[in-house]
């Protein structure tokens, strides 16, 4: 689609400012962070800030030698991304699932209008104690919790996605004599794609939320449980690492929808 | 003698709604010949889309009954096409959704994009092609299943009038082209006259008929473009203008 050939020099020119200014908004970002490393590092070494209670790169690079040598440092991140991915999935698997029912039956959607408004507006934190009472102190009462938080939005937002596909391209294919199924196969999924998508991006979030709100409460195992029992023992140089790999982690996930979105919508741009 | 694809015998409409009741459509009865381009015009809200909803399926007539003679294709305002389908697989939509063979429909639809000018974008998405290029794969699209009859809803209205004239061109000569018989609603009144064999005037909500014109130029033959030129054109405008009795300050 784009043209190739008889590239203008001012085409050219534009193109290079482009990727310039690209190459130099990476390059301040990347030195950001460096110098944040750098800047901690020698802070602590300088005793400007106590690096007991600040921690410091070296030492948990340290740390993270130890958790790797001795194991556990994979059993940690294995247990809370399996169960972010569960609760991601399920959470957002379930809340199609079920706003794709309530708008199949405008009956239930109103009936069930009330509850859901309610249960959003709930902060799904205080049903933790709940859960665990009726799950127990492990893994399923933290995926539950998970998926709680992004259910009810999930559903809330692609029953209304549902709802707000324009009502003349319904109708288009009511003239053509589809059934009810068809209308939800041709037209209603496939124009909902785009908010389909963004609820998965917002569920990357609430699901790492709900998993490490469910870690501090209950778990054996994960980096959620890292970091309270590293601030538990005063080991802040845990609690740091702890930290830093969960933010690599949700990152590497944010950044698969992002691509799972662009291969999705090429008919977007 | 003559062949009737179309009737609307004594069709008459009440909606009900938790404000009230709207009586739409009165009393209303016409037919279509086969190979005919009748219009129907009225005033705003008059149910002149009520009535091709009807024609269609899509809504149940409290009073009345449609009899229709062969296979009806709708084209509504705006082109509607799917932003997420290819040209060519939004042509197939309809196919699709009947469960006719899907290699005959492509080539079928293959064969219409070339003849109509829109082979090359043939694999583009709509958001890459111009309004009137829109509404000509949306009349492709509508002739994918093969109708006898074509309805069509103010299906130029959403383009600039220069395009627009240009596309009502193209459309008639297609519709005449491929032997369609055409139920055509609009509001322009020189639109109708120009593309109509005959035009049915509606009164004010509720509607009822108030009268049929049989449209007849003294240089019979020629595209609705050219009609406009002709002696009895603007005779024609006046008599239905009058006829309509627009308000320009009530409405
Ligand atoms: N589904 C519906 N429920 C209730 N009232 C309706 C419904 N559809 C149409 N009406 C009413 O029926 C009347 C006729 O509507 P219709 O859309 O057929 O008019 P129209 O002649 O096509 O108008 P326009 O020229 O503005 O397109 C209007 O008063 C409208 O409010
Ligand atoms: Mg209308």
């Amino acid at each position: 689609m784009s043209r190739v050939n008889n590239i203008s020099p001012e085409r050219k020119a534009y193109i290079k400012q482009i990727k310039q200014r690209k190459a130099s908004i990476h390059m301040v970002q990347i030195s950001i962070l460096i110098l944040f490393f750098v800047l901690w590092e020698t802070a602590a070494n300088l005793r400007w800030i106590d690096p007991f209670i600040t921690s410091q790169p070296t030492r948990m690079f340290k740390t993270l030698k130890v958790l790797h040598s001795s194991g556990s440092l994979y059993l940690h991140i294995g247990s809370t991304i399996w169960e972010t991915f569960i609760g991601f999935t399920v959470g957002t698997m379930g809340g199609i699932l079920i706003a794709i029912l309530l708008w199949w039956s405008n009956f239930l959607a109103k009936v069930s209008e009330p509850y859901l408004v309610v249960l959003n507006a709930l902060p799904k934190v205080a049903l933790g104690p709940i859960i665990i009472v009726w799950m127990g102190n492990g893994m399923p009462a933290i995926i539950t919790m998970a998926l709680l938080i992004s259910i009810i939005v999930t559903i809330i937002s692609m029953l209304n996605a549902f709802l707000n596909v324009d009502e003349d391209k319904i109708k288009l294919l009511k003239t053509l004599g589809a059934t009810k199924y068809q209308i939800l196969r041709k037209v209603i999924l496939p124009a909902s794609l785009p908010n389909m998508i963004s609820a998965l991006k917002v569920n990357v979030g609430l699901s790492w939320v709900g998993v490490i709100m469910g870690e501090f409460l209950v778990s054996k195992a994960g980096l959620g449980f890292l970091i309270v029992y590293g601030s538990q023992v005063f080991k802040l140089d845990i609690v740091m690492t702890s930290v830093i790999i969960l933010a690599i982690a949700a990152a590497i996930m944010y950044v698969g929808v992002s691509y799972f979105e662009k291969k999705i919508l090429k008919w977007q741009q | 003698m003559t062949d009737i694809k179309l009737a609307v015998e004594s069709v008459g409409m009440k909606f009900q709604t938790t404000e009230g009741e709207t009586e739409a459509i009165s009393d209303v009865s016409f037919s279509v010949q086969a190979g005919e381009f009748v219009s129907i015009v009225g005033p705003s809200g008059c149910g002149k889309s009520t009535i091709l909803n009807i024609i269609s399926n899509l809504t149940q007539p409290t009073t009345g009954e449609i009899k229709v003679n062969g296979k009806v294709g709708y084209m509504l305002q705006r082109d509607h096409l799917f932003e997420w389908r290819t040209i060519l697989k939004n042509c197939l939509i309809g196919p699709e959704i009947q469960g006719q063979d899907l290699k005959a429909a492509r080539e079928n639809v293959k064969r219409l994009l070339k003849t109509y000018g829109l082979e090359e974008f043939m694999h583009h998405y709509p958001g890459q092609l111009s309004g009137g290029m829109r509404q000509r794969a949306a009349l492709i699209r509508t002739l994918a299943i093969n109708p006898d009859i074509l309805l069509l809803d103010e299906a130029f209205s959403a383009l600039d009038y220069q395009t627009r004239l240009a596309v009502v061109d193209e459309v008639w000569s297609i519709l005449r082209k491929e032997n369609k018989t055409a139920l055509i609603v609009t509001h322009d009144i020189a639109e109708a006259i120009s593309i109509s064999d005959r035009i049915v005037v509606l009164s004010h909500r509720p509607a009822v008929v108030k009268n049929i014109y049989t449209i007849e130029f003294t240089h019979p033959g020629l595209t609705p473009l050219e009609n406009r030129e002709d002696e009895k054109f603007r005779y024609y405008f006046n008599a239905i203008w009058e006829e309509l009795d627009v308000h320009v300050t009530s409405e």
